[in-house]
């Protein structure tokens, strides 16, 4: 079984940005697949790359993140109007964040029409196996 | 000058097992590429110009490639991209060049040498 949880916008709206990669990772490292609305800035991504690196050890892998963004160049002037000023208003709200646990999701894909999220076979035989390694130590 | 490992999210000690090394070196390795990435990023504050080199062969649109890229373009650094393996079928310079219109796309061949001249080139034009 694989859980998704949401994270809306609201909810990490007003915190700092460590405070924000430190609330994803968290899920994350909880076996869950985050799906954010929104995305995190350029400078938090690289954050979240570099505390997703401090915390590797051998029960926690690393993340495969994957970001859903309107793709400027396929609109029209009217509709980037709109997104400009929609950005101005909600800030980051705009497009869908996804970090999942590596030990989970093996990779994600996208292309304009579809997201693919492709699992690890036998990652619930590895999960309990970790679990059973945490619990032991 | 400095040279750093790829910029990765997931870092598998088991991957290097697999390669050979025992557990205790492969473990010993994992955690070195971690440090390793740790440094790329911190370094992106103090770079004059990055070459960010590319494996020609696989899609330009990884989330590490848009992430790195995006945090250099933030903070005005220039950037030189070299897709490399370009001596092989699968690489496609093309699909590199739409990715990131933005910046100079050199194809280069690290085993064969192919364009390193221009590789040279580019990059003290990009340094001056």
């Amino acid at each position: 079984m694989v859980t998704f949880q949401f994270v809306p916008y609201a909810e990490i709206e007003n915190l700092t940005s460590v405070k924000r990669v430190n609330k994803l990772l968290n899920i994350v490292k909880e076996d869950k697949i985050v799906i954010m609305e929104g995305r995190l800035s350029k400078e938090e991504e690289a954050d979240l790359i570099e505390i997703t690196m401090e915390e590797i050890s051998p029960w926690f892998k690393g993340i495969e993140l994957s970001v859903i963004y309107p793709e400027k160049h396929r609109l029209d002037s009217m509709q980037k109007l709109r997104g400009a000023f929609a950005h101005l208003l909600l800030g980051d709200r705009q497009g869908l964040t996804i970090i999942g646990p590596a030990s989970i999701v093996k990779k994600i894909e996208k292309n304009p029409d579809k997201i693919e999220l492709f699992t690890k076979e036998g990652s619930s035989r590895y999960r309990k196996k970790v679990r059973k390694k945490i619990r032991n130590s | 000058m400095v040279d750093t490992p790829g910029i990765a999210t997931k870092i598998d000690y088991e991957d290097f097992l697999k390669k050979g090394l025992k557990k205790l070196e492969a473990k010993k390795r994992a955690k070195e590429a971690t440090k390793g990435v740790i440094e790329a990023i911190k370094w992106l504050d103090s770079m004059d110009f990055v070459i960010v080199v590319l494996d020609g062969t696989k899609d330009p649109y990884s989330q590490v490639n848009i992430t790195i890229i995006g945090n250099l373009q933030a903070r005005n650094i220039p950037v030189l991209i070299a897709a490399n393996k370009v001596d092989l079928k699968k690489a496609n310079i093309d699909v590199v060049k739409a990715a990131f219109p933005q910046y100079e796309v050199l194809g280069i061949s690290a085993k064969y040498g192919k364009n390193i001249e221009e590789f040279y080139e580019q990059l003290f034009k990009l340094a001056k």
